[in-house]
């Protein structure tokens, strides 16, 4: 993992993440968080699937 | 009407918008808008916290009435009410925080590409992405689509949307039987389609939406037209500071290559050589992403700024980065669009309630 | 492909949130930060006590327990914070669809049934308490053990930090509930406790709260009832809905649909429009007397209902520790869920 990524996380995490923890982070895979598997397929089921809140493309006219 | 001392207080999640002819007021709540008066905008921003006699005072007698007339609009369309206490109802935060590295991507397909949709898959779950889009411009069958679909019942996405040319194939039960199983599936559209009309998935209400215009390549993107505006809190606020269409996406084009989104010229490498993650370490790989509305030309005045999905690839001076879309027929210095279709508050269609919780 | 997970090698401290399986979506966001922060997190729903594969083993040298995540395994003594999100319903884990005492004919077929079902109710309970005895070392956020919150303690407690709160009556006997009719008028009633739900024909009906008028008491045969709660009804303006978090508090003001004459016309909605939710700044003193009860009550996070009143007042309802907040974040955009995420994150690693 290069710094600009590394960086592009610490923006976000420096003011919660100790330094140790920040930098020990490098050596890391990302989605570092484990989730159950049950919740996992749960998404998508027991709700609606809606949409995202905005259009990811707009290749239709009117 | 108002007792003396009350003021008139909009919602907080009612927004007005300046724009060079008119302004607007964007309900991002009820994903509703109307035009207003830029009278009435200056009279909500400037004067915002005076009761309507002080209001008054500012104007000419012979305005009275007519600001007499914008409260009662704002109050009957539920946009505000007179409160006693405003020092209560504080501003609504504006900031726009997204916990995915990508927040949406694009991968395009057609008879050529031979993307390595599991390992795609997988490094979008690992940045976070929970929005896909997936354009065919090829004919392609519902069994290779749910071919491809299939890595994806134990992943991190939520929405996938579908855009598929039209096959005789594709029968009304069969794109619901699709969506029924696939549930992450959030809209299909079929283009090129014998007749327009919309179907909606029964108990699910995903709507799939069959359109006669057609969409083979990348080129058709980049649409703007009223039918796109997004009138809620998650695109208003991440308007303010960031490019409504490039922020946090990613695409894989039908040749593999990564790109912001398969309209733009640069690649950032092949994704059969390289990750989407070591892609987005190019140095200009995130350059565009916060270009924002405010900045580009003509939008920056345009009243509907904050409702609508920007365009960084079709850009009607190419050489200028900051030139508004090609493909938009608005003029908000005259308040007149090019194409045909006025864009009333009744003239256009709003989504579905984005916000039910 | 491979299944969403992965262990994470950093240092040994781990975050458990403790959830149930279906419609957590809270449960989720607060999920994504914590993953955009690379911070180790596990999740045990309700569902997996009998679901996954779980075992304690408990002989002379000591306990073990395994749990594996999916497929994963991991180490409890890892898990130095948790977060009690959701759990209960462990009878619905317990009877998972099936039928206790399936005759009706049977001799003392409903007590039999009624006892089955509280039996391993109990069973699931006492399990999910050793387990989570077995985290007792870690930092709770909303400990199931600590924080006060019968609702009639809880009434009581406002009161003594100053706060507003409706006249409310416990009582078993006919003419004193009716009198309390009489002397308040509009009154409503609800549940002491929690709100009882039944399903008929796939459909959950719940109890809730609504008016009592002076006949429903009074055509009651005897003149001992069920011990029933009764409040005073509110005058409302708007509804005030908080989410109080390690001194914070987040408030947002529901207003009713108004006149049906003025409502504006909603093409795209089958349904009612769903009442205005704006953010709200609670004026200074509510705020201290709020903090003060949550304090007093022990309670690092939960959600509040008050209620202003057309006389301007601020009324107390109820608190709910582990309210849904995802209706207050949203609307109003406070991010409530990395809020959380970041308060689990401070307890992980600045306490």
């Amino acid at each position: 993992m290069s710094k600009k990524l590394i960086d592009y996380i610490r923006t976000e995490a420096i003011e919660l993440l100790p330094l140790h923890v920040v930098l020990a982070q490098e050596a890391l895979e990302p989605g570092t968080a484990i989730r159950s598997a049950t919740s996992d397929t749960h998404k998508a089921e027991g709700y609606l699937c809606d949409s995202f809140y905005k259009p990811i493309s707009r290749c239709v006219g009117e | 009407m108002d007792s003396a001392g009350d003021v008139f207080r909009l919602f907080a999640n009612c927004m007005p918008v300046k724009g060079a002819r008119r302004s607007t007021i964007c309900d991002l709540q009820y994903h509703r808008f109307d035009f207003i008066p830029n009278g009435l905008y200056y009279i909500l921003t400037e004067l915002k916290g005076k009761t309507v006699s002080e209001i008054k005072a500012v104007f000419d007698a012979s305005q009275h009435v007519i600001i007499d007339e914008y409260f009662t609009f704002l109050q009957e369309k539920e946009y505000g009410f007179f409160c006693a206490e405003p020092e209560l109802f504080p501003d609504l935060d504006l900031t726009w925080m997204a916990p995915e590295q990508i927040t949406n991507a694009i991968i395009d397909v057609n008879e050529q590409s031979r993307h390595p949709y599991e390992s795609i898959f997988d490094q979008l779950d690992a940045l976070g992405c929970k929005a896909l889009q997936l354009r065919f411009f090829d004919p392609v069958s519902v069994g290779e689509i749910e071919k491809i679909l299939d890595s994806t019942q134990r992943g991190g996405l939520r929405h996938i949307e579908l855009l598929l040319p039209y096959s005789t194939e594709f029968s009304d039960d069969t794109l619901k039987g699709l969506c029924v199983g696939n549930p992450r599936i959030s809209g299909v559209v079929v283009s090129s389609a014998p007749k327009s009309r919309r179907m909606e998935v029964q108990g699910t209400g995903v709507p799939i939406d069959f359109t006669s215009a057609p969409c083979t390549s990348p080129a058709c993107c980049g649409e703007t037209s009223p039918k796109y505006f997004v009138i809620n809190i998650g695109l208003f606020t991440e308007a303010q500071e960031w490019n409504t269409c490039l922020n946090r996406k990613i695409s894989v084009s039908v040749d593999g290559t990564i790109r912001n989104c398969p309209s733009m010229p640069d690649s950032f490498g092949n994704v059969g050589t390289i990750s989407l993650s070591d892609a987005l370490m190019a140095p200009q790989s995130k350059d565009l992403w916060n270009i924002k509305k405010d900045q580009i030309k003509v939008c920056r005045d345009c009243e509907f700024r904050y409702i609508c999905t920007d365009c960084r690839a079709y850009r009607e001076d190419p050489s200028d980065l900051r030139s508004k879309p090609l493909k938009c027929g608005y003029n908000p210095y005259s308040a007149e669009w090019k194409k045909s279709g006025e864009a009333t508050a009744e003239a256009f269609e709003v989504g579905p309630p984005a916000d039910v919780y | 492909m491979a299944p969403f997970l992965v262990i994470s090698p950093v240092g040994p401290s781990m975050i458990c949130i403790l959830s149930k399986a279906h419609l957590e979506l809270t449960t989720e966001s607060v999920m994504d930060w914590l993953s955009f922060w690379r911070v180790p997190a596990i999740r045990m729903n309700v569902e997996d006590l009998t679901a996954a594969s779980l075992s304690v083993f408990i002989d002379r040298s000591g306990v073990n327990l395994s749990w594996p995540a999916g497929k994963i395994r991991f180490d409890p003594t890892r898990i130095k914070v948790v977060w009690y999100r959701r759990w209960g319903s462990y009878l619905h884990t317990a009877l998972n669809g099936q039928v206790l005492f399936g005759d009706a004919a049977q001799e003392n077929w409903q007590d039999n049934t009624i006892n089955s079902a509280l039996h391993l109710q109990r069973e699931l309970r006492t399990v999910s308490e050793f387990v989570f005895h077995l985290l007792s070392s870690a930092r709770w956020l909303s400990d199931p053990n600590t924080g006060i919150v019968n609702k009639l303690r809880v009434l009581k407690l406002a009161a003594e930090c100053e706060l507003d709160i409706p006249a409310t009556s416990v009582s078993n006997d006919r003419a004193s509930l009716s009198a309390f009719i009489e002397k308040y008028g509009r009154v409503v009633t609800k549940a002491v406790g929690e709100a009882l739900i039944c399903e008929f024909k796939g459909t959950s009906f719940v109890t809730y709260t609504s008016l009592v008028e002076q006949d429903t008491v009074n055509d009651r045969q005897s003149s001992r009832v069920f011990p029933t709660l009764l409040q005073e009804c509110l005058n409302k303006q708007y509804e005030v809905r908080v989410f109080y978090l390690d001194g914070l508090l987040y408030s947002m003001a529901i207003f009713s649909q108004s006149n049906e004459q003025t409502a504006v016309d909603f093409r795209r909605y089958q349904f009612q429009r769903p009442n205005r939710t704006v953010p709200y700044q609670l004026p200074g003193d509510i705020s201290s007397k709020l903090t003060m009860l949550l304090q007093r009550l022990g309670l690092e996070t939960a959600s509040i209902d008050l209620v202003k009143t057309v006389d301007g007042r601020h009324v107390f309802l109820e608190v709910n520790p582990m309210g849904q907040f995802g209706m207050v974040s949203f609307p109003c955009n406070y991010h409530l869920e990395r809020a959380v995420a970041a308060a689990l994150v401070k307890r992980l690693y600045h306490e």
